[in-house]
């Protein structure tokens, strides 16, 4: 087990090292002269040259290279020029709203995802099931841009039930960090008003992510379980008289469970890509958006940042994945010591 | 379905290859004493905030934003069947290497990566077009490795390589003619998804500008207006998803008539 995390570990830090490179090659080599770029249009010669000396960009290639992985390991991500500030500093306070978008939308997407294929899988071919299929179906064809914004339309625009974005309202009283988590803090801080407004604020948001990837998750599940569904072991169970209840919580979803983990890691790669996009929509207040501004005024920095976080988050939620594996299933224990 | 979404599909084909005949209107002369106008004969999709006719935009848009959807796929699928092809007749060790090399690709949430690729090559519809073939090859030379191997255990492969047949046709003719039944199901499919992430990195300003009538643009344009002005949003959209659905449609009947057994 150990040999295989780190084994784990060591292909996620190679992958970072893969990203890292690949966004510094194209950001110093393919723009002529990012000096010239970091200036801007109407700077003199001597600015230039100034920024060049700032930056380091006078020194060879392979020195700026190995000062800019150096500056990676101690977290320096370099200086964002929209903000001024540095980017590390920066992430540090969007951080939080994306991974609290995140969270909650994949808790979502499991709960839902699971629940709605358990029902489809009682009677395949079923009006139940056909129904289901048609909903998810739905929503994974439209775009996840789009469909957050259809959603704004409907529950601000149109029936003033939600908020059109934002993650907490701006009048309401924001609760003390703690956690970085809205949902947390205004518990801790005993504000179940502040509570709810942050939950309306992330409803939509998470529902255009859920809905956008709900109909592979479900087929998967409900695949997963017609198949169980079908084995000996089961035909015994019910031969003994255990009742339905028991045979699809105690044996049929635990056996299921490692196929829809499988896929639940894959589509993980998917929710993180729409976090960004939905935060855009949805003006949330995280990495995404940060990004999106950043790169609007031509500020490089901050978007290499949020390739190579997400990077960090996609892998670390795909080794606790891989942890679970041997927990659900005792069978993998001995095959991966 | 089915012949419907081919008879979609030939309309959009007519769109890009001769929007004049189709547009009503110029899609980016502006005409402000009709701004945002509903749905009506004169406007088919109504019109944007500078009166022009989104109609005319979608249209003339469908050169742009499917064509670049179309180049990614189909060069991504170039790349992607030569690399897997090689992997999957290659030696055991450049296998390994080579497969090693895409699974660093499955590492990353795909989009981010594109995302940054594109911003940092610059705007436009040609830093979307390589940030996403950048992205894309990764599964088409896994899946095309996969199916080298499976069809070169193939009776048919070993025939052929009983009579001394050369290994370059023995792949040219024996092994890939099959591949490539799988490869058309994919690059069908991927066309529509494609198409998706093509609008969604234009939606973020990464892709055409301003005033391209690009499908993602128009979306992301509509975003100050839609609130009461649904036919700015609601239908490049509409485009979006029924181009994706026949893609995918077509892709599932490629697929069933290769699972029919009919051998090229």
């Amino acid at each position: 087990m150990t040999v295989f995390l780190l084994r784990r570990v060591g292909w996620a830090i190679l992958v970072l090292f893969v990203v890292a490179t690949l966004t510094f090659v194209l950001s110093h080599v393919v723009p002529a002269d990012p000096a010239a770029f970091l200036a801007g249009q109407n700077a003199t010669a001597d600015t230039v040259a100034r920024i060049r000396a700032e930056y380091g960009l006078d020194q060879p290639l392979l020195i700026q290279y190995l000062s800019y992985l150096r500056g990676l390991l101690h977290g320096d991500f370099g200086i964002s020029l929209r903000t001024g500030r540095p980017v590390s500093e920066d992430l540090a306070s969007f951080l939080p709203a994306t991974l609290e978008l995140l969270f909650f939308s994949f808790a979502i997407y499991v709960a839902t995802s699971l629940f709605l294929a358990i029902i489809a899988a009682k009677r395949p071919g079923g009006r139940l099931d056909s129904g289901i299929r048609l909903f998810t179906m739905l929503g994974s064809g439209m775009p996840v841009f789009w469909l957050g914004m259809a959603l704004q339309f409907l529950f601000f625009y149109k029936l003033g039930l939600l908020p059109l974005g934002g993650r907490f309202p701006l009048r309401a009283i924001a609760p003390p960090t703690v956690t970085g988590f809205l949902l947390v803090d205004t518990l801790l801080a005993g504000q179940p008003g502040a509570f709810l407004s942050a939950l309306s604020c992330l409803i939509l948001p998470s529902a255009a992510i859920v809905l956008n990837l709900l109909a592979v998750g479900t087929r998967m599940s409900r695949a997963a379980l017609i198949s169980e569904s079908g084995k000996q072991y089961v035909r015994t169970a019910r031969g003994k008289g255990v009742g339905p209840r028991r045979i699809l919580y105690r044996h049929v979803l635990r056996n299921a469970m490692t196929p829809i983990l499988a896929s639940t890691s894959i589509q993980f790669g998917y929710m993180i890509s729409w976090v960004i996009l939905v935060e855009v929509i949805f003006d949330w207040p995280g990495i995404g958006l940060y990004a999106y501004q950043s790169f609007q005024v031509f500020d490089y920095a901050p978007v290499v940042a949020l390739a190579l976080v997400s990077t960090a988050v996609f892998s670390i939620i795909n080794v606790l994945l891989d942890i679970l594996y041997p927990i659900i299933d005792p069978r993998m224990r001995s095959l991966r010591a | 379905m089915v012949v419907l979404s081919w008879l979609f599909v030939l309309m959009l084909v007519c769109f890009a290859v001769a929007p004049s005949l189709i547009a009503p209107r110029n899609p980016v002369a502006l005409d402000i004493l009709h701004r945002l106008q509903p749905p009506s004969f004169a406007h088919l999709f109504g019109t944007d905030e500078g009166g022009r006719d989104v109609f005319s935009r979608v249209v003339y848009g469908t050169r742009y934003s499917l064509g670049i959807s179309a180049a990614i796929v189909l060069s991504a699928a170039v790349f992607g069947v030569v690399y897997g092809a090689l992997s999957g007749v290659g030696p055991r060790w450049l296998d390994e290497i080579l497969m090693r090399i895409v699974d660093i690709f499955f590492g990353f949430p795909a989009l981010v990566l594109a995302l940054a690729v594109a911003a940092a090559l610059g705007r436009g519809l040609t830093s979307v077009a390589v940030a996403l073939s950048l992205i894309w090859w990764p599964g088409i030379a896994r899946l095309v490795r996969g199916e080298v191997q499976r069809i070169r255990e193939r009776p048919h492969v070993e025939a052929a390589r009983a009579i001394g047949v050369s290994p370059t046709s023995l792949i040219w003719r024996h092994i890939l003619p099959f591949v490539m039944q799988e490869v058309n199901v994919r690059v069908t499919t991927d066309i529509g998804y494609a198409l998706v992430a093509v609008t969604a990195l234009s939606f973020l300003g990464l892709g055409a500008q301003s005033p391209t009538p690009e499908w993602g643009l128009l979306i992301r344009d509509s975003q100050d207006y839609f609130g009461s002005a649904w036919w700015y949003l609601v239908f490049p959209g509409v485009m979006i998803m029924a181009t994706t659905a026949a893609c995918s449609i077509i892709g599932d009947s490629l697929a069933s008539h290769r699972e029919s057994g009919v051998a090229p």
